[in-house]
């Protein structure tokens, strides 16, 4: 089934619209809660509320790359779920993945705007936009996804040690593209 | 510990464009590498002296001298092509954040020359310091004409000694080369006024491997991994134990072996020039290994069964005379020869009249090891080692690698698992390893004095004929501290005769336009590089 299909099946409150998104994108969503909490329960509640999440959102919304939206919703459901199970020190690779993501950040100068969230974000995908199509790629497989170096590894034939160079580079390149736009975080 | 400006960054590319989540989940990789032609099983690398491997599932290896001369005299031709007309001579746009490769600690070049790094000691002492000076001089040499390749630098230091007594220490000044380039790039060591002819002490290859990329296998071993950045040598010497092992006594080899020694060859080679003579036999591997040494192919079996075949040679061409098959562990029991019209030995191939002499004897393996050197310096070395490299010192290397990476060691290499011998001697005097030059200090109380290590540096670079943005640019670094255990007061960085070139990145801070070619360097940075090209020719130049 189409993801328009889809969409519409949840705009009718047919609740045939749930089993399809799972379906379709369960294997997805579940990828991007575990690789966040690296428990399986958590994440399969990840999920379970990522749908319920959807089926309150649409309708009104209509998104335009289902796929991308619905893993978001599952990226901020993991995310908050890590924020509030962080002190129990369950989730070591979401630890080692935000620490990279300190790599990223500029140091900040008086006079440097903190951005909002959504500016941010333009400028992220701004710099991806610069990178190569495969760096791009194994940035947004990394950071969004929060594939491990071993998954990609296994699907881009590179091996996990120079992936991680390639990382390094990736993050430095970010964080220097936004000192140089002035950004702070 | 608290993550909220990570967690806004992490929140920040959830919300990344859709185009991008959508292209890359649909991605799908081009291969890191290229997988060869499977039915030889040896290329070149880029720089067309170490040999690339493909993984072959039926362990075939055919391969002439004269074709292997020839692809590597073809890719050298490249390079020096690449060297003399392309780099150097051409310009294009470019900034430090413009890089296609680029990072905030310079361009990871397809060639990388390696850091220069800094002098240290066989031992700390506390009351000595040192302050360093390091110059890069882009003067064209003699020839040159407009052309930029390498920079003269010259690495120096003012140790002082802060104790009430004379003091005498070992210094050590590590560089990066391989037998094959030690001419070019073994640095001069001066002391005060005084020439030194210092001790070197090669340490082992500073690279790894690699698998066949695309494959099942990213963590194989078939494939040279070359030292690509200064962080690589940063894993490598941080821990000091890759200087340790450098000053130790090489591995001996004092095995016993069996020797299988092939001489008096005969074979119609007028009506078949490629006439080939094969070796059968089989064996328990876990309880023999089998090294060879001026073969061309070999076959392997799960059964244990194997055999090795070598191009007649006569005395025209390049084949080795010397062959010989080393057998460790239990003897190889009977044997079959055949001979065959060429190198395919199969069934309907077979050839008449192919004969040798086989010589069976006992010797233990260092001495055979010194024997295949010798005759690989003879056969292959026409010009002999480099000035300051003992046949004793080549062949311990060698026997490191074999130890190391080769079958003596249960974890083999794949690249060394078929025992080559004639690889691994080669690969020992082509493969990067950080050398050390040793040489003494004597301090006066109170008193400093000028060490002074003078060396050319080639530049790291993109190769002319990959279509890099980088093309043209030359990559020049140093390491501040890394390795060494100076206690370092000041240290400053200085360029000379930059009148070719310009900067295209860099974090030292000098500004050519300003006149600004002398800098100090933050003690706090652990790598500083430079990355210029050479000024286009003025219309007055042309």
């Amino acid at each position: 089934m189409d993801d328009q299909a889809i969409i519409a099946l949840y705009w009718q409150r047919d609740e045939t619209a749930i089993k399809e998104t799972d379906r379709k994108y369960g294997r997805f969503c579940y990828n991007i809660s575990y690789n966040i909490l690296a428990v399986s329960e958590d994440a399969e509640e990840c999920v379970s509320e990522t749908y319920q999440k959807v089926w309150n959102a649409i309708p009104p919304e209509k998104p335009a790359a289902f796929r991308a939206w619905l893993g978001r919703i599952t990226r901020n459901v993991s995310i908050n779920r890590w924020h509030y199970k962080h002190a129990a020190k369950r989730y070591a690779g979401t630890e080692m993945l935000l620490s990279e993501l300190s790599d990223c950040i500029p140091d900040h100068k008086t006079t440097d705007e903190i951005l909002e969230s959504k500016a941010l974000s333009q400028y992220i995908s701004d710099w991806l936009d610069t990178l190569s199509p495969q760096d791009r790629n194994l940035f947004v497989r990394r950071y969004w996804n929060c594939d491990t170096l071993q998954t990609l590894s296994g699907s881009s034939g590179i091996s996990p040690n120079k992936l991680a160079g390639r990382m390094f580079r990736l993050r430095n390149s970010l964080k220097a593209y936004l000192a140089e736009k002035g950004a702070a975080i | 510990m608290s993550y909220d400006r990570e967690i806004k960054l992490f929140n920040a590319i959830t919300n990344i464009r859709d185009d991008l989540v959508e292209h890359a989940q649909d991605m799908k990789f081009e291969s890191a590498g290229t997988v060869l032609d499977t039915q030889s099983d040896t290329d070149y690398d880029a720089k067309g002296k170490t040999p690339r491997k493909t993984k072959l599932r039926i362990r075939w290896k055919l391969l002439s001298s004269a074709a292997a001369c020839i692809l590597a005299a073809g890719l050298a031709g490249i390079l020096i092509w690449q060297g003399v007309f392309h780099i150097g001579g051409k310009t294009g746009g470019g900034s430090a954040n413009d890089g296609g490769s680029g990072h905030s600690e310079g361009t990871t070049f397809m060639s990388y020359a390696g850091p220069v790094f800094p002098l240290t000691l066989s031992e700390a002492y506390g009351s000595i310091t040192a302050s360093r000076h390091v110059s890069f001089d882009f003067s064209s040499q003699p020839g040159d004409f407009h052309t930029i390749w390498g920079s003269r630098v010259r690495d120096s230091y003012v140790l002082s000694n802060h104790s009430e007594h004379d003091v005498t220490v070992t210094a050590l000044y590590p560089f990066v080369s391989s037998f094959a380039d030690m001419e070019k790039f073994r640095p001069s060591i001066t002391t005060g006024t005084e020439a030194v002819q210092p001790v070197m002490h090669p340490g082992g290859y500073s690279g790894g491997f690699t698998g066949v990329a695309g494959e099942d296998d990213p963590n194989g071993s078939i494939n040279i991994k070359e030292t690509d950045s200064w962080e690589d040598y940063k894993a490598l010497l941080k821990d000091g134990s890759y200087l340790k092992n450098a000053l130790s006594s090489f591995p001996r080899l004092d095995q016993k072996v069996t020797v299988y020694e092939f001489s008096d060859f005969e074979a119609p080679l007028e009506q078949y020039p490629p006439a080939t003579q094969a070796i059968s036999f089989t064996i328990d591997s876990s309880r023999t290994t089998i090294l060879t040494y001026g073969f061309n192919g070999s076959e392997w079996h799960d059964n244990g069964f194997r055999r090795y075949s070598y191009f007649v040679p006569e005395n025209t061409s390049l084949r080795k005379q010397c062959k010989m098959l080393i057998v460790l562990g239990d003897d190889i029991g009977s044997y079959s020869l055949q001979g065959y019209k060429n190198g395919a030995c199969e069934n309907g191939n077979e050839l008449e009249g192919v004969s040798c002499t086989i010589t069976h004897y006992e010797a233990v393996l260092a001495d055979v090891l010194d024997r295949l050197i010798s005759e690989w310096l003879q056969y292959d070395m026409n010009e002999g080692l480099p000035a300051g490299v003992s046949k004793e010192m080549f062949i311990g290397t060698a026997a490191e690698l074999l130890t190391v990476y080769g079958p003596l060691d249960n974890t083999t290499t794949e690249r060394y698992q078929d025992g080559r011998l004639d690889d691994i001697i080669n690969e020992a005097y082509v493969l990067d390893r950080v050398f050390y030059l040793e040489f003494p200090v004597t301090l006066p109380a109170g008193g400093s004095i000028t060490v002074t290590a003078d060396l050319y540096k080639g530049p790291s670079f993109d190769f002319a004929c990959s279509g890099s943005e980088n093309t043209g640019i030359q990559g020049y670094d140093m390491v501040t501290r890394l390795g060494s255990n100076l206690d370092f007061e000041s240290q400053t960085a200085e360029l000379t005769n930059t009148e070719l070139i310009e900067i295209v990145r860099q974090n030292f801070g000098f500004d050519l336009s300003n006149n600004v070619t002398k800098v100090t360097l933050n003690p706090a940075v652990e790598h500083y590089y430079l990355e210029i090209r050479v000024k286009e020719k003025s219309g007055q130049d042309q």
